[in-house]
């Protein structure tokens, strides 16, 4: 009995206390409501525009695949910042987390832009944190599902009640489940292992997963022997390959034209320089750097019948357009996003148009660019 | 007797005065009032609510998941890796602490490596376990024992180095054989401290499995995180985290349980 009673004791003293605190952290969150709400309705005084993308270690290094590499070298973007008084901010993804951390970059305001995929992009809008498409950056790629070596599978079919590696979320989990509906089959008809690309090749190589759903990955564990590819996105529909843009935070973009027209302009400068013919040796050394051998990246480039030119174009195109729709409404449909993604709202068309006036690059790409094969 | 329960109201494992009751409502306060300091953070408007999801929405999202029996599964999965994992993790533990802790030979021969591998977390033998497990159950119920077998093996050490030299003395007039000496005096003699290396080590198992399941699985409450957090749903996140939270709570909360009840003979 008297133990029950010292213990209401500290109760009430502790409830004052708590409501003290209470009391303070709501003050607390509604001052720093009000000031980050004045910031923003005043003058736009950005001190850095960061741009993350997916890069690679290589030689101890943090190297980016795709444009982002191309603008980075190319030093134009941070000398015109510069001029602005605003510093450029490349944020390495590593491949094994991709996408998720993007979001959550995009999310907490951390990141401004990101060269990334379709599905990810479409979770973030789903997830309630608008995102635009302020250029293309490619014209998609190819997705392969392969299986270990010496397993006797020639079809999705054959690998019914196999154990399957898919790091979920990322944009090839679109073209695979693609793949499972049109061959009459359910996600629920495999073990479903949710592992990154990174631990792939080893699951494959020790029997962990009889088969794995990746990028030009892919190609090159079938190069090496450890794994075989029977199926890719080149025997399906041309919207069925994966795509990456550069995608801009809405509130960002909105608030920022200015540095935003920068942004694109860069993009598209590299895009003119990695379209031209004379560097495509050096855009697939760079592609191959610190990710696999330039073999295979030619084998994978090699693999879609896009002409050169016309691979890096920015163009927003009718099949860009066309593929955001079957991504938000197959995403939706599937369960995999929660609310519906307005795909037309995602495409903002009007920086890369200005851009191409900026650099007078109009008609340097085919107008719309052939994104069908 | 009154004043003697008002010093130790609470007495530990072996305190008469445990019982295991609803925690006294001063407990409540801390939770609901980071309940309300995160409603109220929600209420800001200054995140969107997909980020910082509302306790209502992870309420939801409970619901969802128990109506859609996606969580059952999840948690069915995790426990019962717990279950085998630990079982064979406690079993294990408690050999090999009782073989240390009555042969000196074994103990200057294996302690060495035991305490050093104790010293490893249980995470960083999982690229090995992978390599030498593959990353299906055997996995993770490998990880469950391990995490188990270390504080289990330390905690039946400590309880029969702990038995009083002159009981086994006693057992050696009584020319009691090993059968028995282990029945009727090292069994009961090494229970509390065995019990509470029970306790110990099934909370770390759970805290353990979560983790390893956030890594490679492809099902259970960790893994139900991760995807979570790949598919930008914050809500599973969250309920996740309340889920594995409240039976890593309840998990202890038995334990106690468990110990308070098999030592009451002590305080008689």
């Amino acid at each position: 009995m008297v133990a029950n009673q010292t213990s209401f004791l500290p109760f009430d003293r502790a409830t004052r206390w708590l409501t003290a605190i209470l009391l303070a952290l709501a003050g607390a969150v509604l001052a720093g409501c009000g000031g980050s709400g004045g910031g923003k309705g005043g003058a736009p005084d950005v001190k850095t525009v960061t741009i993350a993308s997916i890069a690679y270690p290589y030689q101890g290094q943090q190297v980016f695949s795709g444009l982002t590499s191309v603008v980075l070298e190319q030093g134009w973007l941070k000398e015109q910042l510069a001029k602005k008084g605003v510093e450029l901010v490349f944020q390495p993804v590593s491949t094994a987390v991709g996408g998720p951390l993007i979001n959550e970059g995009f999310s907490g305001k951390r990141i401004d832009f990101a060269a990334y995929g379709d599905f990810p992009a479409a979770i973030a809008v789903a997830g309630g944190v608008p995102l635009k498409i302020v250029a293309p950056v490619g014209q998609g790629q190819d997705v392969y599902l392969v299986v270990r070596k010496g397993l006797a599978a020639n079809s999705l079919a054959d690998l019914k009640g196999k154990r399957i590696a898919l790091h979920r979320g990322r944009p090839w989990e679109l073209p695979f489940s693609k793949l499972v509906d049109r061959s009459g089959l359910k996600l629920d008809d495999f073990k479903i292992v949710n592992i990154n690309p990174g631990a792939t090749p080893a699951a494959l190589e020790s029997g962990s997963v009889d088969a794995a759903v990746l990028l030009s990955d892919g190609l090159l564990l079938d190069q090496k022997g450890i794994a075989r590819v029977i199926w890719s996105t080149r025997d399906a529909p041309a919207d069925w390959r994966m795509r990456a843009e550069l995608f801009g935070r809405q509130d960002f973009v909105d608030a920022h034209p200015d540095l935003t027209q920068l942004v694109v302009n860069a993009y598209v400068r590299a895009a003119a320089w990695s379209s031209d013919e004379a560097n495509k040796a050096e855009v697939i050394r760079k592609a191959a750097r610190g990710a696999m051998p330039e073999a295979v990246v030619e084998r994978d480039y090699a693999n879609s019948d896009i002409a050169w030119r016309e691979r890096f174009s920015p163009i927003f195109s009718p099949a860009l357009r066309t593929h955001y729709h079957s991504v938000a409404d197959y995403a939706l449909q599937r369960g995999l996003i929660r609310n519906k993604v307005d795909a037309d709202a995602l495409l903002d068309e009007r920086f890369v148009t200005q851009a191409l006036k900026d650099l007078k690059l109009e008609g340097f790409w085919a107008q719309p660019a052939p994104g069908q094969r | 007797m009154a004043s003697r329960a008002a010093d130790f109201p609470v007495a530990g494992g072996a305190g008469a005065g445990f019982r295991f009751r609803l925690p006294p409502v001063g407990a409540v306060v801390p939770l609901v009032a980071l309940l309300m300091a995160w409603q109220i953070a929600c209420l800001t408007g200054l995140f969107p609510p997909q980020v910082l999801v509302p306790p209502s929405g992870v309420a939801r999202a409970l619901v969802d998941m128990t109506q859609s029996g996606e969580l059952q599964r999840h948690v069915g999965d995790s426990l019962f890796r717990l279950t085998v994992g630990f079982a064979i993790g406690a079993v294990a533990g408690m050999a090999f602490g009782a073989v240390i802790a009555l042969s000196r030979l074994a103990e200057a021969a294996l302690s060495p490596l035991f305490m050093t591998l104790w010293q490893v977390p249980v995470i960083a033998f999982v690229p090995m376990m992978v390599m030498f497990l593959g990353i299906d159950e055997p996995f993770k119920l490998a990880v469950v024992a391990i995490a188990a077998f270390f504080p289990m093996a330390l905690a039946t050490f400590d309880g029969i180095r702990g038995v009083p030299r002159n009981w086994f003395e006693v057992a050696k007039v009584y020319r009691l054989r090993l059968p028995q000496l282990i029945r009727r005096i090292l069994l009961p003699a090494t229970v509390p401290a065995v019990l509470t290396g029970l306790r110990v080590s099934l909370t770390r198992a759970w805290v353990v499995l979560v983790a390893a399941e956030l890594l490679a699985a492809d099902s259970g409450i960790g893994q139900m995180m991760e995807m979570g957090r790949q598919l930008f749903q914050i809500d599973v996140v969250l309920a996740g985290v309340m889920v594995s939270g409240l039976i890593g709570f309840l998990l202890d909360r038995g334990a106690r349980w468990v110990e308070s009840r098999a030592t009451r003979w002590r305080a008689a």
